[in-house]
């Protein structure tokens, strides 16, 4: 890992089917669209390496993890919303609840 | 009031009190218990006594009082200990507990009794009503209790009984609840799963499909997720449905349709909207964008020629008159042309009206190629089998005329002007039987006689005789093949196939142009022999001729090789041409194909048959000098249906010096053969009448006169003597019509071969 990535980001996918395909696609597109090049990413196929997902206790893919910065978070599901999932990995600050951002002035 | 009453008989508990429904007074002061009791009783409750810690707990274990009412001084073991058993005992929950305590009592502090669980507690001393009262708002609250603890049990058991696993994941990611179905799906329990971290959920536009890697097996699982709380902070159900076994039949579903070419697909009337599998995508050459066609996007991709038909084939179909099954032409995106057939059914609503139109589309684009060539050449197979017959009864009339014509002319030839007419004569038979040649070539009736022949020597050797037939305005090219196969065809022909291909090239480009003649060796796969009739896979000597000229228009080039179709000016062609190439490569085993585009030129390739690399057949050599006429002296059985015929070969042997008997069939024949002891050489036609062929008459002849020399004769000669076109090895065949000096020659040779 080299000193400009500031972001750890692991993706466990199940082989390689369509789906598994989608979302590499998804998260490389969401990578380069928001973390501005300081990031890494590492795919995980469980099929490949069992242990890692049993130590990592992955439930289910594609489930997506960012490593670094602390804390750990994950999100599990449909990786084609790049809002939701930066909101899941708190990538974004969360807006305070009864907050009027967006509504209509 | 609860006074200590000393000296109170130890009472046990009341008899006749249901589960959950007394109340439980405990306290070492048996008459203060009493009095309380007397208090309860009057104000309708059942009560039990117990005046040590023992006691109290077995009565509580086994009787379920509603509420225990616990004093503070409670010995062996203490109410605190009491306190604790009843609260860690999950089959006690519902009892409710309430300390009795004095102001000044200081053993056991308030505090530490509500931390183990203490549901309340009463300060004696405490006035009775005060007491009653106290007993029913916590018996109240006990019912309450009870409601909520039902209430979430129905809940739980909804969750529980769920087909779907449920999981409840809080803000963290971490899974705070799994039901039994999530038990099984992650294959790990409960207590493993809550606790864990499942991350934070997110839901597609409708749901999202997760991969489970259970035991190895790879499930496919569908996500919808839900907004909730749990434990006052925001949470989400996640609620997984393993759909594996949905996902393998579809699965399942679109490789058959993949596989048989066949797509299915919905329309539905009101909204116009068309529901297509992936099938019929790709059958219209769509990538399956979405769910949903347009039925004017489908309609565009109907040729227009087929569009009307197909529209009103499809509205008698909606009205239910007629069922819904249509052969028509697509277009698809990038110009290419299909077949399809399409079936529907009318799907109705619960009223029984037309609801959508349901069915399937079945690509039918090679099934109907293949057709189409089989039905050409099951044509073909027709009229070369007439052609055939006719060609056969006009050899033996040829060779009648051409050979009297012949004798005709020798005789007058002290009178020159009629010996000329009989010279006409024998000069039109000989065209005549040039023309049956090729009627039988095109039939495949035509004696072969292949040899190992090098194409490329070949068409180099024919360079001049094909310069002189194209003339000077056309450029001859010649592309020979670098280490191509020898051939294994009959030379000859093949040079009669060439000729006929470049005359037909010569038409085709009066105002001059560029003929090409290439040879190379070519593989044709079983792709290619599924696809072409009567071809099979191999390896072929190739010779491609090709044109610069006018081309054949699309809707001739299906019937080029049939015989007396000509596209020549009337007079100019005989339509035997391309019949006769035809006929002779298909004999030899080969296969010939036309390519043409109008306008631009027409290519014939013929794929020859390549020399099996271990043949050692002789390669072609040219036969003896045809005009040298010899005769003989020994004696010939001459065996010909036709009286005719047989009598004109009579005639021509004893001409050259033979003596000649005459049979007119097999029969017959024998009966000669048995009969004369002299007879040196059978001459039989191969095709006759009376059961016995002429192989056989042979068979039988030379099982008693072994020695017994034969020539074959014959119009076209049947699998009896030529075996897939080839002669067999050791038989001799003169073929009609034959002139003279061919039949002189033929009969010296046969009488030679044994000698």
């Amino acid at each position: 890992m080299n000193g400009m990535s500031q972001y750890l980001l692991r993706l466990y996918i199940t082989g390689k089917s369509a789906r598994s395909e989608r979302a590499i696609a998804n998260l490389r597109r969401l990578c380069a669209d928001e973390l501005a090049g300081a990031y890494e990413i590492e795919v995980i196929d469980i099929l490949e390496r069992p242990e890692l997902s049993e130590s990592e206790r992955i439930l289910a893919t594609p489930t997506l993890v960012k490593a670094l910065p602390l804390p750990m978070r994950r999100v599990i599901g449909d990786l084609s919303d790049t809002a939701k999932v930066l909101l899941g990995l708190e990538l974004v600050e969360r807006e305070a609840n009864g907050s009027d951002a967006g509504a209509l002035p | 009031m609860i006074e200590p009453q000393r000296g109170a008989a130890l009472s046990t508990a009341v008899p006749s009190v249901a589960e959950g429904q007394g109340i439980l007074l405990a306290g070492a002061d048996a008459a203060a218990l009493d009095a309380a009791a007397q208090v309860l009783t009057q104000g309708g409750y059942s009560v039990m006594q117990a005046t040590n810690g023992e006691q109290a707990w077995r009565l509580a274990r086994e009787r379920r009082p509603r509420l225990v009412l616990l004093d503070s001084a409670l010995p062996e073991p203490g109410a605190a200990e009491v306190l604790r058993r009843i609260k860690a005992d999950s089959d006690l929950e519902a009892i409710a507990v309430l300390l009795s305590t004095t102001a000044r009592f200081g053993d056991l502090e308030s505090a530490e009794a509500f931390d183990i669980g203490a549901d309340g507690y009463i300060v004696r001393p405490i006035a009775d009503h005060h007491l009653l009262g106290r007993v029913r708002a916590q018996l109240r609250q006990c019912d309450l209790a009870d409601q909520l603890r039902a209430s979430e049990a129905r809940f739980r058991d909804l969750i529980q009984g769920q087909a779907d696993a449920v999981l409840v994941v809080d803000g963290e990611g971490l899974i705070r609840f799994a039901n039994t179905a999530a038990v099984r799906l992650f294959a790990r329990p409960a207590a493993t799963l809550v606790g864990s971290s499942f991350g934070h959920p997110i839901e597609g536009e409708h749901h999202v499909e997760l991969e489970v890697l259970r035991a190895g097996l790879v499930l496919t699982v569908e996500m919808r997720v839900a907004p909730t709380s749990w434990e006052g902070a925001p949470a989400w159900i996640a609620s997984l449905r393993d759909i594996t076994e949905r996902k393998r039949m579809d699965e399942n579903l679109a490789a058959a349709q993949r596989i048989a070419h066949l797509g299915s697909w919905e329309y539905e009337i009101d909204s116009g909207r068309r529901y297509w599998s992936e099938e019929t995508f790709r059958i219209f050459g769509l990538i399956p964008h979405s769910d949903t066609v347009s039925d004017a996007e489908f309609l565009a991709r109907i040729h227009p020629d087929d569009l009307a038909a197909f529209q009103a084939t499809r509205q008698r179909a909606l009205t239910g008159k007629a069922s819904f099954d249509v052969e028509h032409r697509i277009v698809r995106p990038d110009g290419e042309e299909r077949w399809v057939h399409e079936r529907g059914e009318l799907q109705r609503d619960a009223h029984g009206r037309p609801r959508a139109f349901s069915g399937t589309v079945l690509d039918i684009t090679e099934r109907r190629e293949l057709a189409e060539r089989l039905q050409q050449s099951q044509r073909l197979e027709a009229v070369g089998q007439l052609t055939g017959g006719v060609a056969h009864d006009f050899n033996n009339l040829l060779t009648v005329i051409l050979g009297n014509a012949e004798i005709l002319a020798d005789e007058l030839r002290p009178s020159p002007q009629q010996a000329a007419l009989a010279e006409m004569i024998a000069g039109a038979a000989q065209r005549g039987a040039e023309l049956t040649q090729r009627l039988l070539a095109f039939a495949r009736k035509q004696a072969l006689d292949p040899k190992v022949v090098d194409i490329n020597q070949r068409v180099m050797s024919m360079d001049g005789l094909l310069r002189r037939t194209l003339g000077e305005h056309i450029e001859v090219e010649l592309v020979r093949g670098g280490g191509l196969w020898q051939a294994l065809v009959d030379p000859g022909q093949l040079e009669s196939a060439l000729l006929n291909l470049c005359i037909n090239a010569r038409d085709a480009m009066p105002n001059g142009g560029r003929l090409t003649i290439e040879t190379g060796n070519v593989r044709l796969d079983h792709d290619y022999a599924e696809r072409h009739i009567e071809v099979s896979a191999g390896q072929y000597v190739l010779v491609a001729v090709t044109d610069t000229g006018s081309g054949i228009a699309p809707d001739d080039l299906p019937r080029v090789f049939e015989p007396f179709f000509t596209t020549k000016p009337m007079g100019r062609g005989t339509g035997l041409g391309l019949a006769m190439v035809y006929g002779f490569v298909k004999q030899s085993g080969g296969h010939v194909s036309v390519y043409s585009e109008p306008g631009e030129g027409t290519t014939v390739k013929l794929y020859l048959p390549r020399l099996p690399s271990d043949n050692a057949l002789e390669a072609a050599g040219d036969v003896g000098d045809a005009n040298t006429v010899s005769g003989g002296s020994e004696t010939i059985l001459v065996v010909e249906d036709d009286e005719l015929v047989r009598r004109f070969a009579g005639g021509q042997l004893r001409a050259l010096g033979y003596r000649v008997v005459e049979a007119h069939n097999g029969q017959q024949a024998l009966e000669m053969l048995r009969a004369h002891d002299d007879i040196a050489l059978l001459f039989t036609d191969v095709v006759m009448p009376g059961g016995m062929s002429g192989r056989q008459l042979a068979d039988a002849a030379q099982e008693f006169r072994p020695e017994l020399r034969v020539l074959y004769t014959s119009g076209y000669t049947e699998n009896a003597i030529v075996h897939q076109g080839r002669l067999d090895s050791g038989v001799m065949l003169l073929p009609k019509p034959y002139r003279r000096a061919d039949l002189a020659r033929m009969v010296r040779r046969a009488l030679n071969a044994g000698s």
